[in-house]
């Protein structure tokens, strides 16, 4: 890995976008924005400085045959000719009969991105079209060109507004760094989500709470290029913009709580239209993502499907885990550290979530799709982004921990991340009497686990130690609505892949038998108030490093609540 | 399916599901709770699997920071670009 940019500010985490021109840019809201072309070992600053007025001026010299008043801007340019604009106010000189202009104090840069400085002349009597008169490198501050009206009229011309009235020798403008979110749609770069609104009220002004509802976008295949003019305003509905999600022929505008649809036949100025779609909306940049043609978002209401021009809640069975006050997620302390990321081979979304005391997202609300049905991911480590990748065919989600990158659901062979642990609740039960023809008793069916040994260094030693590790799993039994599991009254040893230990709780499984079933009673003979209990609720845990797969489980003597 | 009297068999198994059920219990809201296993096909309950080391073609941050933002760019010589915690931008090629 090498390094491309250090930015100054932490606050906000990069949003990077690929340009239809290939480049790579990248904003956090705070510094100035970067480009990088994949190839160079940094990245530069993003568009082109204006210069500074300075001492900039113009003089005849010399006798000849120019004669005219005439007009001066200076501009600067990179090494792959991406310009920036003009001075703020063209310097003005009134030449009779002198054979040069002598330009002096020529702005200089102070990014080490230019190369070059344009100097631009119009011929006498009009201001429509500029030409090129000269051009010096970094460093050189004065130019004499002795072009004449003619010859000027031959070299590179550049009218000062387009025919429609728009900017275009200033359309150069430096894109909006303050914005913290930037997307490619339709051969533009699009910004959003200002992170002025975010100052201190005893800071801010009216404009820049104003700035909520902006977009702004660059011109068509000028990336860098954001004149000042390329400004969409949202109507104010007491919400900010938090993401852009564009999707085919629409640029979705997500805030807080509504979605709003951009649509443009090309020329944003003129033809944009911005319509309410939804009354859902999005926590940040990163928590919507796109899989199997289907957009899937989070906001502080929660997970939702959306498909362009409605929304379906999908979060429906896993709401009271959601709002639960103490244990549920965290939407208004950290959920600018949420994310989503979609993995289309396994079809799963996971929502990455902080709950409960989590100081970051730890937890990941994992929704199968095509199943619908949700499960919980506990990653015991911070995750403070994710991402996408397809490598080697396969589609992956790529989670951002603790000092690294991780590949997600996938076999961890060096065990360095330690074991798995896991829950399952299959919920709770009637018990029915106990007579002659009627027993309680909990089977299993389930695929072997290999035991296998593992090498560990404890950090009390410097040696490291052995040992095979096998895989169990405990059935525990809640009676009654009991939070404490049940124990066991007798010890046995390995019947039918099932240990107990008297006065310990649970069912111990073997799940590395050679047969993978497993079965115990749970009535007379293993528990003194079995005639007395009226429920039962069972629960799986367990930990383990490799697959555990689960086929059948069949309870005897229980009806469903 | 009807099932055996007295017989619960459970070859499809539900995702979680913490809304509180019509049987109220002392912990309402975990009516169903699931941790860690995924029903990701039918008839099929499974622990998920964990995390593997990205490798990339030489170390960044030395494991001493967090990463914050990581973006791929997918092509014949997939290339990732990283920001972690203390704002530094990187990238390498090859992640595996």
């Amino acid at each position: 890995m090498s390094t491309l940019h250090d930015f100054a500010h932490t606050t906000y985490p990069v949003t990077i976008a690929r340009a239809q021109t290939g480049e790579i840019y990248m904003h956090n809201g705070l510094d100035p924005a970067q480009r990088w072309d994949g190839i160079t070992a940094a990245t530069e600053t993003s568009g082109i400085e204006v210069p500074a007025q300075g001492t900039f001026a113009a003089a005849g010299g010399g006798s000849g045959s120019l004669s005219g008043t005439y007009k001066v801007y200076c501009r600067f340019i990179d090494n792959a000719g991406i310009p920036g604009n003009f001075n703020p106010t063209a310097i003005s000189v009134t030449l009779l009969n002198h054979a040069n202009i002598t330009y002096s104090n020529i702005p200089q840069p102070v990014d080490a991105r230019v190369t070059q400085i344009q100097l631009w002349r119009n011929t006498d009597g009009q201001e429509i079209t500029w030409y090129l008169d000269g051009t010096v490198n970094v460093g050189t501050a004065t130019l004499s060109p002795t072009n004449t009206d003619a010859q000027l009229q031959a070299s590179t011309a550049l009218r000062f507004y387009t025919a429609d009235g728009y900017p275009n020798a200033n359309r150069f403008g430096v894109p909006p760094y303050k914005m913290k979110v930037v997307v490619s749609f339709m051969d533009r770069m699009w910004f959003a989500a200002t992170t002025s609104t975010d100052a201190p009220s005893s800071s801010s002004s009216s404009s820049l709470q104003s700035d909520r509802n902006t977009i702004m976008f660059s011109e068509a295949e000028e990336p860098e290029s954001v004149p000042s003019d390329n400004e969409l305003e949202l109507q104010e509905d007491g919400d900010q913009i938090t993401g852009l999600m564009p999707i085919g022929p629409y640029l979705y505008v997500l805030k807080r709580h509504h979605i709003y649809r951009l649509s443009t036949a090309g020329n944003p100025r003129a033809d944009a239209s911005i319509t309410l779609v939804a009354e859902r909306g999005c926590l940040n940049q990163r928590c919507w993502c796109r899989a199997d043609g289907m957009s899937f978002l989070m906001d502080e209401n929660g997970m939702y499907l959306f498909d362009g021009t409605s929304v379906q809640p999908i979060d429906g069975p896993i709401r009271d885990q959601l709002t639960d006050n103490h244990s549920g997620v965290q939407w208004a302390d950290h959920g600018s550290l949420f994310s989503v990321a979609a993995s289309p081979d396994n079809e799963t979304v996971k929502f990455i979530v902080a709950m409960g005391t989590d100081a970051a997202p730890q937890n990941a609300f994992s929704y199968h799709y095509r199943m619908k049905q949700w499960c919980l991911d506990d990653y015991a480590k911070d995750i403070k982004c994710s991402g996408q990748a397809t490598i080697d065919g396969m589609n992956r989600i790529v989670l951002g921990v603790d000092g690294g990158l991780k590949w997600i659901d996938e076999d961890d062979s060096t065990l360095t991340t330690g074991l798995l642990s896991y829950t399952y609740s299959l919920g709770e039960f009637f018990l029915l009497e106990l007579d002659q023809s009627n027993i309680r008793r909990f089977s299993i069916w389930f695929d072997p686990i290999t035991a296998y040994t593992i090498t560990t260094v404890p950090a009390s030693s410097s040696s490291s130690s052995s040992y095979t590790y096998t895989h169990t799993m405990t059935v525990n039994l809640y009676y009654d609505g009991s939070a404490t599991p049940e124990t066991a009254v007798i010890t046995v040893n390995n019947e039918n892949n099932v240990t107990t230990v008297a006065g310990a709780a649970g069912w111990v499984i073997d799940l590395s038998a050679t047969r993978g079933y497993a079965s115990f009673r749970f009535d007379e003979g293993m528990d003194t108030d079995a005639q007395t209990r009226r429920t039962v609720k069972i629960v799986l845990t367990g930990s383990a490093s490799r697959k555990l797969c689960i086929h059948r489980i069949e309870i005897d003597g229980v009806q469903r609540v | 399916m009807d099932q055996p009297k007295g017989k619960i068999v459970i070859t499809d198994f539900a995702g979680l599901v913490s809304n509180r059920g019509r049987f109220p219990t002392s912990h309402p809201a975990e009516a169903l709770v699931q941790t860690n296993l995924r029903c990701i096909r039918p008839g099929q309950l499974e622990s998920r699997l964990g995390f593997r080391t990205i490798t990339t073609d030489a170390a960044f941050g030395n494991g001493s920071t967090d990463i914050i933002a990581v973006y791929f760019l997918d092509g014949a010589t997939p290339k990732l670009v990283i920001e972690d915690s203390d704002g530094k931008m990187w990238y390498g090629d090859n992640p595996t």
